[in-house]
């Protein structure tokens, strides 16, 4: 069971919950202080993955992640779960001021193993886990306005294309200009290619564009006679109609 | 008994008071930190730090306002912006207050993005180095 290892996390001084989400915020198991109930927790659950996405296009193989607020922090650790169908699952705390995060670090370390173990031998899902969907694109149409993604909805095509973060993908996306263009004329078309997408998703849309280079192309340099299928590719994780259609028109004449 | 207690009053509550605050019944704190030029004291003074392999500032949209290193900053930085946005609404939830930085440590790079009013600083370090160390030099410059 996964809530009394939440539960050693829970008696380190200044920790106010503990809880581990899957990739599809979902939360799995929780062990919190009263104030933070499921639905409190539900909400946080989908704000953690939304940022865990956007970690994870500049570094895959993040392990820790520390939020340092006003009044309190919030420590994800990383849990990746080996075998025939790897899975990846976040351990979140919630703690006070008080906390000092050297103490968290060694009982983070161990909760993290034993969590590992379980998660491997396939314990289920606890009964009052509630999957929560939205994610990246929530997190981007509420920062720029500009995609209407419900919370009821389901998680957008650009996250099931796995243009970001599905952890199926190798190497830090947009951590270096690791896009290789044939020639001129196709460097042109990614940036009008990425000028017509951040119409729809806003300043993100550079690094859809190269995770969507990556797809199409694999290792091989971009090249203009690409350009068809990246914009089928790109036009596909829009979800919103009317954002796809302006992307469509937009790129028609590229 | 009648007595009126505010929740900011008592200390042990400071999270129902940020999640009554994030409701939007009780005004917000002002922030904390206040910087005036933060691209410039990132360009002269953070960038050339031994630990610093790369650096980006960004405002609270996206845009890209200052850059050093070897990365693709207007790409980083929006990666940054929603990252901390996220984290953001994060704390709201659960009444911690404004998030103020945040650090993302792995083998290959170690990263610590800081919130200074309107202005989202990230900054590369090398993972090898305790990062500890480095967010207390990082005060010291900002003069937190």
């Amino acid at each position: 069971m996964l809530e009394p290892i939440l539960q050693s996390l829970r008696e380190v001084e200044g920790v106010q919950g503990a809880m581990v989400v899957d990739h599809s915020a979902s939360v799995v198991a929780h062990r919190a202080h009263t104030i933070y109930d499921l639905t409190v927790l539900q909400q946080v659950a989908r704000s953690i993955v939304s940022s865990v996405d956007s970690v994870q296009l500049i570094q895959d193989d993040w392990e820790m992640l520390t939020a340092h607020f006003g009044d309190g922090k919030v420590l994800l650790r990383s849990l990746r779960v080996a075998g025939a169908k790897p899975r990846r699952y976040i351990l979140a705390v919630i703690a006070d001021a008080t906390l000092n995060v050297a103490f968290l670090g060694v009982a983070l370390r161990v909760a993290a193993s034993k969590l590992l173990v379980e998660l491997e031998s396939g314990t289920p899902v606890a009964a009052g886990s509630t999957s929560l969907t939205g994610s990246l694109a929530s997190s981007m149409a509420s920062g720029t306005g500009r995609v209407a993604v419900s919370d009821q909805i389901p998680r957008p095509e650009v996250a099931k294309a796995g243009l970001s973060w599905s952890g199926s993908t190798t190497g830090s996306g947009v951590g270096s200009s690791d896009v290789v263009v044939i020639d001129g004329a196709s460097s042109t078309f990614l940036s009008a290619c990425t000028k017509a997408l951040a119409a729809s998703i806003g300043p993100m849309a550079k690094v859809f564009v190269k995770e969507g280079v990556r797809k199409v192309c694999g290792d091989r340099p971009f090249s203009r006679a690409d350009g068809p299928a990246l914009l089928a590719h790109l036009a596909a994780g829009i979800e919103d109609s009317d954002d796809r259609a302006l992307f469509q028109r937009a790129t028609r004449g590229l | 008994m009648g007595a009126t207690v505010r929740p900011e009053d008592v200390v042990n509550y400071r999270p129902v008071a940020r999640m009554i605050e994030a409701a939007g019944d009780v005004p917000s704190m002002p922030a904390r930190g206040a910087m005036s030029n933060l691209p410039q004291i990132a360009k002269t003074q953070i960038a050339k730090f031994p630990e610093v392999t790369a650096l980006v500032v960004t405002d609270d949209a996206g845009s890209l306002l200052e850059s050093s290193g070897d990365i693709d900053g207007e790409a980083l930085g929006a990666v940054h912006v929603v990252m901390t946005q996220a984290l953001t609404r994060c704390g709201n939830a659960l009444g911690l207050g404004p998030l103020q930085r945040l650090t993302v440590t792995g083998p290959r790079r170690a990263c610590l993005i800081a919130i200074y009013e309107q202005e989202v600083l990230g900054v590369y370090v090398d993972p090898s180095k305790p990062i500890g160390m480095f967010e207390k030099k990082l005060d010291t410059a900002l003069r937190r």
